[in-house]
């Protein structure tokens, strides 16, 4: 508990620091699907869904667009889903 | 609003520019897959992963760096953009080894559309990568003078969301390029 506690509390001081973890976390997920692991189709579905949360996290969190007005955030956010969204598509479509 | 509008503006042009070029990759991805896929193992995907690992990293000094000036911390401020700079130039030196290697082996532009792209797109990239390294070495010298005033921090906020646009193109250009099978 005090373990999950410090981890808490080191997150909160140091946000950009957390959202490095973060991108090193997903960076290392997705290396491993780029490297074979599970099915083709999903797992390249996968990478492209981590690599738009991951541009939607520097955006949010090291962009600082926590603080932006609300229509860049929303404007942000959705060009990355809908981007993304818009490659699985056609990734799906000829594979 | 991090910045200024025209950041914003260029910010969103550069993100949909490459989308298309995404997009198009994808698209003929699937009409030669064998192709695309042959050229996806001549890359190698550790030198990309660490490439990743270089530009993100380089974006938390950026980030350190804009927070430590705005704590009047110039001197940590110095040293987290000179950092930044040093993982641009690891990020540059592991590309140019990999286009020295991939050209080696008779892979270049006109070889097929996989390097083609590969060599566009990444090229594109480097140029953006090339640029944003000069926007951290005018950061490092904006924490020399006496007195940051209102426009100097702005320019800072420019500079640095143009160096994480440049970070979060390369985690697509990675997926593209490297992940996708």
């Amino acid at each position: 508990m005090s373990t999950l506690n410090a981890t808490k509390s080191w997150f909160t001081s140091h946000p950009a620091g957390g959202t490095w973890a973060v991108l090193m976390l997903a960076s290392l997920l997705s290396f491993g699907f780029g490297d074979g692991l599970g099915p083709a189709k999903l797992a390249t579905v996968a990478c492209f869904i981590v690599a738009y949360a991951k541009v939607n996290l520097i955006g949010h969190s090291f962009m600082e667009l926590h603080g932006a007005p609300k229509g860049l955030r929303i404007a942000f956010a959705g060009f990355t889903v809908f981007v993304g969204t818009v490659l699985i598509v056609l990734y799906l479509a000829k594979a | 609003m991090p910045g200024e509008v025209g950041i914003w503006v260029f910010i969103f042009m550069d993100m949909w520019w490459f989308s298309i070029m995404f997009g198009v990759v994808v698209w003929t991805r699937g009409q030669h897959h064998a192709l695309f896929e042959q050229g996806r193992h001549t890359l190698t995907l550790w030198a990309g992963t660490l490439n990743t690992v270089l530009l993100l990293t380089a974006s938390l000094f950026v980030v350190q760096g804009l927070q430590a000036i705005r704590r009047n911390k110039p001197e940590l401020s110095r040293r987290m953009f000179g950092l930044a700079m040093l993982c641009a130039l690891g990020f540059l030196i592991n590309k140019g080894f990999e286009w020295g290697r991939l050209l080696d082996h008779h892979h270049h532009p006109g070889s097929n559309d996989f390097y083609t792209y590969f060599f566009i797109i990444t090229g594109i990239h480097a140029v953006h990568l090339l640029l944003g390294t000069a926007g951290l070495g005018y950061m490092r010298r904006v924490t020399r003078r006496p007195n940051i005033g209102r426009t100097e921090m702005r320019n800072l906020e420019v500079v640095a969301c143009y160096w994480h646009l440049v970070d979060l193109l390369w985690v697509v250009i990675f997926a593209v390029f490297y992940l996708m099978r």
